[in-house]
């Protein structure tokens, strides 16, 4: 019923607690012993006999070793003998990894970073000349326009025929407006009114759409947070096991790269959300610079009702 | 034989059968099996225990067929532990046979 191979097998696997050169040893002797026995005309199967019950001689064996003969190695598993070895090694590869990693990820957000930072002086810069012409272009057509209506209509043409900038239109027609206000006061005031009502719709929208973004990308985070965090609670579980001398080094490792890709995917979510930050930002700062604008127009806007006043009573 | 007696017994007529000679497991089972019945699930375990407390110590000696053979050498130590043992052995079965005979007259 049982040949050498599989007696051995099982007696190596009770002995998992020696040594392997102790294993070989024991094995070594016992399979030759089969062997003489064999050789003197005995089978297999009862030179194995009269090494008597497995358990009593597995127990003898590790009794030689002062072992507790109840010991069993946990079955199909081979215990590890020292587990911190291992995990000093995955440790330090893995710190290097991920240093290696962090400061490629902080080379690439610093880059981009300083991208972001050129565009933004590029573009406040070219803001800035165009503000500049247009406030120019301003104090001239305020200054012709007390004297003829005709140089008004040629500054107005001027201004017309310079192609807008785009991210300037409305300050464009806005700066635009003083000249004109004479000549179509009650249109300029519904103008400006529906100017301002699409603006501030404008406005509106790119709020909801900002707090829907971040909304979006908190739900996004927020399972993540969870799996970090349970990441975490099993890690710190394994360690406790690790050092218990459990096998489950692997776990461990996983675990911990579980968390390690948690903290990654919340930090470049992060950096989402901070992309979306900067553009509110701006839009507060055009909000500040534009209005002055607007307090220009109101103030037209006021004059113009004045005037309208002053023409009543002097009818 | 009663296994009780056998196990007591055993590593006095272990030590002294290598004491003679040099004897591999197997030979020195066969050599055992001549005074008491015993099976190689003791005699082997009991051999590792000795090696272990340095009564024995191994070395491995080619033989003409099959792999080299572990071969027992009793130590100096071996040799002292074998001696205490006898005279155990031999003031426990005075003791034991005048307590038999004091009952049996």
């Amino acid at each position: 019923m049982k040949n050498k191979e599989s007696f051995l097998k099982e007696l190596q696997d009770r002995l998992s607690v020696l040594e392997e050169a102790e294993q070989q040893d024991i094995l070594a002797e016992y399979a030759q012993h089969i062997d003489l026995r064999v050789a003197g005309g005995l089978t297999e199967e009862a030179a194995i006999r009269d090494f008597g019950d497995i358990d009593q001689l597995t127990a003898e064996i590790l009794s030689a070793y002062h072992v507790k003969p109840t010991y069993q190695a946990p079955k199909g598993k081979r215990r590890i003998p020292n587990p911190w070895p291992a995990i000093r090694r995955g440790t330090a590869k893995a710190g290097g990894f991920f240093r290696r990693l962090g400061s490629g990820i902080a080379g690439g957000f610093g880059k981009l970073w300083g991208t972001l930072k050129a565009w933004k002086a590029r573009l406040e810069e070219r803001l800035g000349l165009s503000r500049d012409f247009f406030e120019a272009a301003e104090t001239e057509a305020e200054k012709d326009a007390p004297e003829t209506a005709e140089s008004a209509a040629v500054v107005e043409c001027a201004a017309e025929e310079i192609p807008p900038y785009p991210g300037e239109e409305t300050e464009n027609k806005e700066a635009v407006e003083p000249v004109n206000e004479k000549k179509e006061t009650a249109w300029t005031a519904v103008g400006g009114f529906f100017r301002r009502l699409g603006h501030g719709l404008w406005q509106l929208c790119r709020g909801a759409a900002w707090l829907a973004w971040n909304l979006f990308l908190l739900l996004c985070a927020l399972p993540f947070v969870g799996l970090g965090l349970l990441a975490l609670m099993c890690l710190g579980a394994l360690i406790v096991l690790l050092t218990q001398g459990y096998p489950l080094t692997g776990v461990t490792l996983c675990c911990l790269g579980g968390a390690a890709c948690c903290v990654g995917i919340l930090g470049l979510g992060s950096g989402l959300i901070w992309h979306r930050a900067r553009p509110a930002a701006q839009a507060a700062g055009t909000v500040f610079e534009a209005e002055p604008v607007t307090a220009l127009v109101r103030e037209t806007v006021m004059e113009v009702e004045r005037d309208e006043v002053t023409e009543d009573d002097a009818e | 034989m009663n296994a009780q007696f056998k196990k007591g017994v055993l590593e006095l007529i272990v030590l002294e059968s290598v004491r003679k000679r040099d004897m591999y497991g197997y030979e020195l089972v066969a050599e055992v099996s001549k005074v008491v019945d015993v099976n190689e699930g003791t005699i082997y375990p009991l051999l590792k225990r000795l090696t272990n407390e340095r009564y024995f110590e191994t070395y491995l000696r080619e033989s003409t067929e099959g792999p080299p053979r572990k071969y027992y050498h009793l130590t100096a130590a071996g040799v002292l532990y074998r001696d205490q043992l006898e005279a155990e052995w031999d003031l426990f079965q005075q003791q034991v046979n005048r307590f038999l005979k004091e009952q049996r007259s």
